[in-house]
């Protein structure tokens, strides 16, 4: 009887697989990867990395109550923690891509140093815990053998050099491109766009210019490939070189990304803001939710109270990549467990890759135990023309229990969406949505925050 | 110059092409990741090249000067 379920992103490797077992995160290193996998275990930089909290803890466990075929080439069985939530670099914001990739080139330098080097640079392997960035890939390391080549260099220019250049240079958020290739900026196709003066900065020649000309050579350009070595102290200068350039990267027409300034330029009275945190706060003393969801998160302002008041874990989505940033930033200035997503709620990321599940998409994801979602009705219904029966269906399957606000019609935020648009939103109404509300769940409690109307609805499911 | 044997040695890798890459990958690395790392590689086996030739020269110098020094305090 087959009672575990291969990882559906850990296919690529031959040295081992990730599966899911019994709710337990299996690693299994094949044969092919034991060699590496002891190598880079005895110079005791596995149990460094862990205790620097750059590493997701890793423990060799004897045996594993599986019979199967897979486990035939098997020769350690590994265990991992369970992660709290996966995102993937197409949703982190540009200062998170930018903290994984400087994160990527300190993982090479220390690996180096201790004469290891890793097989590949994906994006994928990082993942964020709150805004802290965490190796997850073991098998990843192997030992360095001198005078190698960074053969994962081209991985790391598609996956996070470009990245950042494209939304650095044209102010154009790389997310969506990123999320339709899944591997990130072609170095050839980033090459075309960028404009002659940015090709004058050395980093970019190099990394971006030069690897274009050459990969665009077709034929008999390996007769350039010459058999000299790379000296290590040339690898080490190329990784320091591209610190160096991705960590003064910066968003063009960026204002500023303080959350300071960003929460100030809300049209909130302070009576109002602090109505709604308190409202929080209460929701979370009571309910307790470990992971919350905070839908249309903006800084994640409210995020922070749900913090505050117990809440583990906030996971914050906005299609405001300013926003984010600033949440982002904010985050870890006050080491804060908030994770601040990009993510278009009425196209959120879906299952794709290998077979259509290899990155599994938002539904597929650890649910939270509470929603937040604050001024965000109106944006979906009014906005984008989600009808309204919809939308709070979708809200209410996501967790038990949760906080709505409903913003009124002649609130100046609906007003502005409603400016150059037909009325066909009748169905906008509280009630309306309370009757919705009351199908499968019940309110617990409901308060007017603003004179014209704003509404807070703390609702539970009845299921 | 050219018969210094260092100097040919480092020279003579310049010449070399089609043979293998010192480790395979696990990934494609790419050939314009390969072709401008291959440069960076010829460029610092040159300067270590230079390097050698140079210390030569330096070193010829420095015995010279040596002997002088060694000659004068008797």
């Amino acid at each position: 009887m087959k009672d575990y379920n291969v990882n559906p992103g850990s296919f690529r490797d031959s040295k081992g697989q990730i599966l899911e077992y019994d709710n337990r995160i299996i690693r299994l290193v094949y044969a092919e990867g034991a060699n590496d996998y002891e190598f880079v275990r005895d110079t005791g930089f596995y149990r460094k990395l862990i205790n620097m909290n750059q590493l997701v803890n890793v423990e060799e466990i004897n045996s594993i109550n599986i019979q199967d075929e897979l486990f035939e080439n098997t020769k350690y069985v590994l265990e991992h923690p369970r992660l709290e939530f996966i995102s993937y670099p197409y949703e982190w914001p540009f200062l998170m891509l930018q903290s994984a990739a400087l994160f990527q080139l300190d993982l090479y330098i220390k690996a180096l140093e201790n004469g290891i080097t890793l097989s590949d640079a994906s994006a994928f392997n990082i993942q964020f815990l709150g805004p802290r960035p965490v190796f997850i890939d073991h098998l990843s390391f192997r030992p360095y053998k001198a005078g190698e080549y960074w053969l994962a260099h081209r991985q790391f220019c598609e996956q996070f050099l470009n990245p950042l250049l494209f939304y650095s240079v044209f102010g154009i958020p790389y997310h969506y491109w990123y999320r339709g290739s899944m591997e990130g900026l072609k170095t050839t196709e980033l090459n075309r766009l960028l404009p002659f003066s940015k090709k004058m900065s050395p980093v970019i020649f190099f990394h971006v210019t030069m690897q274009a000309y050459f990969q665009n050579k077709k034929s008999n350009n390996d007769k350039f490939i010459t058999s000299s070595k790379l000296p290590l102290q040339s690898f080490q200068n190329m990784i320091h070189g591209l610190k160096n350039q991705i960590s003064r990267l910066r968003v063009r027409n960026n204002i500023s990304t303080d959350w300071e300034f960003y929460a100030n330029k809300n049209s909130y009275s302070l009576e109002e803001s602090n109505a709604k945190h308190q409202f929080i706060k209460e929701y979370v003393e009571k309910v307790r939710p470990k992971m919350i969801w905070d839908l249309g998160c903006n800084t994640g302002e409210y995020s922070v109270t749900a913090l505050k008041s117990g809440a583990e874990t906030a996971i914050g989505f906005d299609s405001d990549h300013r926003a984010l940033d600033a949440g982002y930033e904010r985050a870890l200035k006050e080491g804060l467990n908030f994770l601040p997503l990009y993510m278009d709620i009425t196209n959120p990321s879906p299952s794709q890759g290998w077979s259509e599940n290899e990155r599994g998409g938002l539904s597929v994801r650890e649910k939270p135990d509470g929603i937040i979602a604050l001024a965000l009705l109106h944006h979906l219904v009014i906005g984008r023309n989600i009808p309204l029966n919809y939308v709070i269906n979708w809200i209410l399957n996501l967790a038990p229990s949760g906080i709505i606000e409903f913003v009124p019609k002649n609130d100046p935020m609906v007003k502005q969406l409603l400016a150059h648009r037909e009325e066909i939103f009748s169905g906008y109404t509280l009630e309306n949505i309370l009757n919705q509300i009351n199908l499968g769940s019940r309110i617990i409690k409901k308060e007017t925050i603003t004179e014209n109307g704003r509404i807070l609805i703390w609702y539970e499911s009845t299921n | 110059m050219i018969n210094n044997p260092g100097l040919i040695k480092y020279l003579s890798i310049f010449a070399l092409s089609f043979f293998p890459l010192p480790v395979l990958a696990y990934l494609d690395p790419g050939t314009g990741s390969l072709i401008i790392q291959s440069l960076l590689a010829a460029i610092a086996a040159a300067f270590v090249a230079l390097n050698h030739y140079w210390d030569k020269v330096k070193s010829m110098f420095k015995r010279k000067q040596h002997d002088e020094n060694e000659n004068k305090p008797e």
